[in-house]
Formats: C-alpha cells, structure tokens, sequence
C-alpha cells in the first residue's frame, strides 16, 4: 500500500491529538511530527533516487504479527557514519496507535552503522509503521512498512 | 498481571567472540523488566483510559571506554523484557556499559569487556 505525503500528514495530525491526550508525546518528537514539510519522503519508494538511496530507511516489519505485545522492528539506513555526516537518530512511530512513539535511537559515529533491532508493543488492526530518520546534513527522512496486528498489545 | 512483581535484572550483553580492529559488530542486550502501559480499553470500544501507573524501561544508554555510542529513548510501548540489538565499530579493546533507566528512576547497569582479539 503505497502512502502519499497527504495521507502521512492527515495521520500526524490524528496522531498527534491522540498522542498528546495521553501525554506519551516526548517534546522533540511532538516537535518533529508537528513539522511535516520538512519531512522528506521518497518519490517512488520502489525506485529510490539520489539522496532517497542513503536516507530513506529499510524497515524490516512481519507482514503479520500475532501477539501484539513484542511486535520485531528492525530498522536500518545505508548511509556513513563519520565524524561531520552521520544518522543523528531513527524514530519509530505508529501513528493510530495510543502510544504513537515506539522509540527513538540515537546514533554517535562510533555507532558504526545507522541500524537497530527490539520489540514493541502495538494495538490490533492493519497499519503503517514509520521510520523518521534525521542526518546531521540532509535533515528528515521518513520511510514506512505496513503490519497487521492480530491480537492488540497496548 | 499489574499486581505481580515481575523480575528486574541488570542488562545481559552480548557479541561476537573474535573481533577485529575496525569491524563494526552487532551488540545484542537483554532487558529483563516489566513493560506496564497502564492503558485499558474501555468497554468494547477500541479507545483507550490510564488506568493504571505506567512502569518500563525509558533510556537505554551505552559508552564504550567512557565515550558515547548511543541512546535509545522508549516508551510504554516497549515490549517486556526487550531483546535490543545495535552496532558498535571496535577501533580498539575496552569496556562497553549499558545503562539501563525506567520511568521511575530505576537504574540497571552492566559492563563487558571487548577485545580484538584477530
């Protein structure tokens, strides 16, 4: 299922509200999501070019996840890690979700590679799953995976 | 399940055994704490109430030799007992610390040594 930019922002809106009646929104992530237009998505994200190959990130979800409560995300880019350009952080966001963020990772350049792996809980039905990916040069880049929850976790 | 104590432990880390200067290895970490949102849903409806405190692990943090590597800020949304994999490029031996923090000011922390040892 393929997401334009006009559904992405619908869903930060929605997702937002939600987020914040429950008081789970950290500060800079709420900052993040309330600024979608300098989120950069990719054109055609079966045929990334330029800059999308090295920012958009490779979210790797089961198409289907039982248990809702340790949901795998793993979640890499393909971009450098030096001293001056570098992936700052990977957020991990489920908008619908009463508790919209699932993390965020922050990356030194001793990290290595911009990648990382745990489990998260997620309520039932079919959704995206974000990844917000900040570079310390190119700025914000999202990707996104669709999941079906079968048995709700929050 | 909110009313029974569930173990808390220090992190369990773990990587590879042989190791050379300038690979960059995955680290895998073991939580063992509890992950209570504190959210019910009321009644048939898929909206959701606080009905409880919220307990979980809230900040993992990790140094190697006294230098950051990274941070993974989470949620309530974390699973119990996360398994949390991440990468660390070795340019020399040391001591790697996790540092484990919950919402209520819990800290978990523990250490190991990596060597290059090829």
């Amino acid at each position: 299922m393929k997401l334009e930019r006009r559904d992405f922002v619908r869903h930060v809106s929605i997702g937002l509200f939600t987020a914040s009646m429950f008081g789970v929104v950290k500060p800079e992530l709420s900052a993040a999501m309330a600024l979608p237009d300098d989120i950069n998505m990719a054109k055609d994200p079966d045929n990334l070019q330029g800059l999308e190959v090295s920012h958009i990130p490779n979210l790797k979800l089961p198409m289907v996840a039982e248990d809702g409560r340790v949901v795998p995300i793993e979640v890499g880019v393909d971009h450098p890690m030096e001293k001056d350009h570098f992936i700052k952080s990977i957020t991990i966001i489920v908008l619908d979700d009463p508790i919209a963020s699932k993390g965020q990772f922050q990356f030194t350049p001793l990290s290595g590679k911009p990648y990382f792996k745990f489990q998260s809980r997620m309520a039932s039905g079919t959704i995206p799953v974000y990844a917000l990916v900040e570079c310390s040069k190119h700025g914000r880049w999202v990707g996104h995976s669709m999941i079906r929850i079968v048995g709700g976790g929050c | 399940m909110a009313g029974r104590r569930k173990k808390r432990k220090p992190p369990i880390i773990r990587f590879p055994k042989s190791i050379k200067k300038g690979e960059v290895i995955n680290v895998r970490v073991q939580g063992k704490y509890p992950s209570i949102t504190g959210l019910s849903t009321i009644g048939d409806t898929d909206e959701f109430m606080r009905k409880e405190p919220a307990a979980y692990l809230n900040e993992m943090q990790v140094t190697f030799n006294g230098k950051e590597v990274c941070t993974f800020v989470m949620s309530s949304a974390v699973s119990e007992d996360p398994r949390i994999e991440f990468p660390l490029k070795v340019e020399q031996s040391g001591t790697i610390k996790v540092r484990f923090e919950t919402n209520k000011g819990e800290v978990f922390e523990s250490t190991a040594e990596i060597k290059i040892n090829r």
